[in-house]
């Protein structure tokens, strides 16, 4: 079942009248699926947080389309039942946490005893029953951002939208983070992640969209992603036989005793290659796609796209 | 709403601005406290001629004076505690964590309006109440239609909200509500004088331009003498300070939803 929907979304920011317009979002076409984990990386001012704003209707849609739960941004109900951690949130500071969780859930249409029943398994899932009754303002970074998880899921939504969820926060608070994460893609709920944290979107994305300058330029499964175009790592018995690849086939990038690594013009050329190998009798351990890190990837994509003026 | 209404008074208590008003209350009881002997001299002053009914017939317009300033200083109070309220509701990292709720912009806004308006007026009337109880029985003027001046104030106090509502939606600052407000107040003390200014220009645009802003502009100066003579059964002549500031306020909460329904936060 589809969640989101967004339909060369286009947003642009009107500034003062010497500023000009800033671009934020340029024709930003995708789609999220039900149970799905999904990460939006791009660097700082890459348009991520826009994203998810126009998504929840907290920021206006310029041109292009929008859908959740197949209704518009602007239809309070379109957020009935998605919940949102915003980047550096600045709860009410004269709230307790279990006040805000409270707040979020009355706002939500919940009543008393539902709010009470599900706080308790909330505070318990982001480990924060302990300081449950503290004002917000003795909280450290990490725990307001578990308390902010913990008021995102009040109302059991569907889809939560994670902003920078742990941007800011020590190591054991991004593993608690992250903990509780895995437990919330684990009910089966969609998770729409936005970070620039590679590392953390790579453990638990499905699915990854890299933004850079407002434009979605890889979306894909981080395998998808992560796999470096035509170029593949055999594993054989290579010894010291001699392999030639013609130029129109490709090259090889590497050769070792035990280990080949070639370019190829076209991933069907793979089959040349095995054949070269096979008449040799050298045996075969292994075909396998050359993968890099996300990383890697990111970098590579970030640095390909081409640079636009809005 | 009540979720908004709770949170408004969840912030009251924690801001601990009640302690200002209480404090206020507490120097007026001691000033009602100092006047106890007044209605003893009055009599005594009378030569034994005034009685209860008599008394009540002096004191009561007093009274209702005293308590028309009174109430316009607590309704001073509740403009400078709730002028920061919106533009801290909309402060990047809150505003996103409201508006991301199931709840439409103008349900949110009017919402945190009509909380900032019942919670910070009724505790101004309540404290404004609580003197009077206290006044009524020492000197022995109570009189039900008082109740009528409470009631003005507490639309004086929504006019007030409009203003600072449109200024915190506007420029996002808790210091520039508090000046608009200033302005305002400015504005209709100014013209008050509108027949005099006018006699004085001796221009017809000026004229024009004076008598236009004055049916523009709240009169919450003469809502004060209004609500003076409903507490007292004075015949009110003209409403018109009354509906014409209640009509200036629909307008600014018009323009404040409008302008946070196009916002982006």
């Amino acid at each position: 079942m589809r969640i989101i929907e967004t339909h060369h979304l286009t947003k642009i920011y009107t500034t003062g009248l010497r500023k000009g317009n800033v671009l934020a979002l340029d024709s930003v076409s995708l789609n999220i699926d039900q149970g799905e984990v999904f990460g939006l990386l791009g660097p700082n001012g890459a348009g991520k947080t826009t994203l998810v704003k126009t998504v929840l209707g907290i920021t206006s849609v310029t041109a292009g389309e929008v859908l959740v739960h197949g209704l518009p941004p602007d239809d309070p109900a379109s957020r009935q039942r998605t919940g949102f951690l915003p980047e550096n949130p600045r709860f009410p500071d004269h709230l307790t946490g279990r006040g805000l969780i409270r707040l979020s859930g009355r706002l939500s249409g919940m009543s008393h005893g539902d709010i009470e029943k599900r706080e308790i398994v909330l505070l318990e899932l982001v480990g924060m029953s302990r300081w449950a009754d503290t004002k917000i303002r003795k909280y450290s970074k990490g725990m307001t951002q578990r308390i902010g998880l913990a008021q995102a899921l009040i109302s059991d939504p569907d889809v939560i939208f994670l902003d920078e969820p742990t941007e800011g926060i020590d190591p054991i608070g991004k593993i608690e983070v992250r903990e509780a994460l895995k437990r919330i893609r684990d009910e089966g709920k969609t998770v729409f992640l936005n970070s620039h944290l590679l590392g953390e979107v790579e453990m638990v994305a499905d699915r990854v969209a890299i933004l850079s300058r407002g434009k979605l330029i890889r979306i894909g499964t981080v395998d998808e992603l992560t796999v470096r175009e035509n170029q593949y790592e055999i594993e054989a018995d290579i010894g010291n036989e001699r392999i030639e690849v013609p130029e129109n086939i490709g090259k090889i990038v590497i050769i070792k005793s035990k280990r080949m690594t070639v370019t190829l013009e076209k991933p069907e050329h793979v089959n040349f290659i095995i054949d070269q190998l096979r008449l040799r009798r050298v045996r075969i351990w292994s075909v396998k796609p050359v993968r890099q890190s996300l990383e890697r990837s990111f970098l590579d994509a970030v640095t390909e796209s081409p640079e636009d003026t809005a | 709403m009540s979720a908004l209404l709770r949170d408004t008074v969840a912030e009251l208590i924690n801001r601990k601005i009640f302690i200002v008003f209480l404090v206020i209350t507490l120097l007026l009881l001691l000033m009602v406290y100092l006047s106890w002997g007044i209605r003893e001299d009055f009599t005594a002053r009378s030569g034994g001629e005034f009685g209860a009914e008599e008394l009540l017939g002096s004191l009561a317009p007093w009274v209702a004076e005293v308590f028309s300033r009174v109430m316009s200083v607590y309704i001073f109070f509740a403009v400078l505690a709730a002028a920061g309220l919106l533009p801290r509701m909309l402060e990047k990292g809150r505003a996103e964590f409201l508006l991301s709720q199931p709840v439409s912009r103008t349900q949110l806004l009017l919402g945190k309006i009509l909380s900032i308006w019942l919670v910070y007026g009724l505790m101004a009337v309540i404290c404004g109440l609580i003197v009077y109880g206290v006044t009524a029985a020492v000197h022995g003027v109570f009189d039900t239609r008082i109740i009528l001046l409470f009631a003005v104030y507490m639309l004086e106090f929504l006019i007030w909200v409009s203003v600072i509502a449109l200024a915190g939606i506007l420029f996002g600052s808790a210091a520039w509500s508090m000046t608009a407000a200033f302005t305002v107040w400015l504005a209709q003390y100014l013209l008050s004088y509108h027949e005099g200014i006018t006699q004085l220009a001796s221009n017809r645009f000026v004229d024009y331009a004076v008598e236009s802003l004055y049916y523009v502009i709240p009169k919450t100066g003469e809502m004060g003498d209004l609500a003076v003579r409903l507490a007292i059964g004075r015949p009110v002549h003209s409403w018109l300070p009354l509906w014409s500031s209640l009509l200036f306020a629909l307008v600014l909460f018009y323009f404040a939803i409008w302008s946070f329904r196009r916002r982006d936060y």
